[in-house]
């Protein structure tokens, strides 16, 4: 289930013509850890919470995704921030052998420094909420 | 016929009642923020916590009047620019970028890795959050059937 969502959003951010989010990052979004050579301007995508709402003859899952944004400019983080919450809030998502999903905004951390560092870089993190359920 | 109307009786109940419901709403979030953070910690091999942390998830009464409780990490010094246990606790529920392979700091040359989020209050908030409107009307109906 979290690998299909997981490649439906990827999908979703990756099609094409680019997005404004995909355009901010360079096309810049993994899953829990980001390549070696990011520094600046990149995105992580994590899963924070799997939970069941099953019913008697349905398997639906609640699942939260986070996506944390990186940029050593307050301002373009901001931005980044902003265009994610364009490309995901509120939008259907189709996703792999499920009901397409409905992506909706669970809270929002505006742009604050990051820990041991010493460049600035700044991060902001929106997380959304959608149900999950197999077709 | 007389009607009899307590109403200035009946707000105070339901302030009480609403007021106990809280509390132990917020008591329950915050045991179980502190046993997801042990959880988060004892998965890492290499811990250096002194659980200083998980000491400050605490509950607090509401500034405000009727605020109820709050629950949450309370430290005192919340400088979220400086490496202080407020700051901590924001970067261990919402994960951050860290020096690459054991440096002491990141530079513009050195590589950037991410340490993962690993939340401890928000799934305890989602846990309760459904048991908030049974806490409450058992709390009232409790005190307006005594």
């Amino acid at each position: 289930m979290s690998n299909d969502l997981f490649t439906g959003i990827y999908t979703h951010f990756s099609a094409e013509p680019h997005n404004d989010f995909y355009n901010g990052v360079e096309g810049r979004l993994e899953y829990v850890r980001g390549l070696p050579e990011w520094v600046d301007n990149y995105s992580i995508m994590d899963g924070t919470g799997f939970h069941a709402h099953d019913t008697f003859d349905s398997e639906i899952d609640e699942a939260f995704v986070q996506f944390s944004l990186f940029s050593t400019s307050r301002l373009t983080c901001g931005e980044l921030l902003k265009k994610c919450k364009a490309l995901f809030d509120g939008v259907l998502i189709s996703i792999p052998n499920h009901y397409p999903v409905k992506l909706k905004r669970e809270l929002q951390l505006p742009p604050t420094l990051s820990d041991n560092i010493e460049i600035e870089l700044w991060q902001a993190v929106i997380e959304f909420d959608c149900m999950i359920q197999k077709v | 016929m007389k009607i009899e109307w307590h109403g200035n009786e009946l707000m105070q109940v339901v302030v009480k009642a609403s007021e106990e419901a809280s509390k132990e709403i917020a008591e329950a979030i915050v045991k179980d923020a502190k046993n997801n953070l042990n959880r988060h910690i004892r998965r890492t091999k290499k811990s250096k916590s002194r659980g200083t942390l998980g000491a400050h998830i605490q509950t607090r009464k509401s500034k405000f009047k009727d605020g109820g409780y709050l629950a949450g990490v309370f430290a005192k010094d919340f400088r979220p620019w400086e490496d202080t246990l407020g700051a901590r606790a924001v970067f261990v529920e919402f994960g951050h970028a860290a020096p690459y392979k054991g440096r002491k700091y990141v530079t513009r040359k050195n590589i950037v890795k991410h340490i993962p989020p690993r939340p401890f209050l928000r799934p305890a908030i989602r846990k309760h959050k459904r048991k908030v409107k049974r806490t409450f009307n058992e709390k009232i109906n409790r005190y307006l059937n005594q």
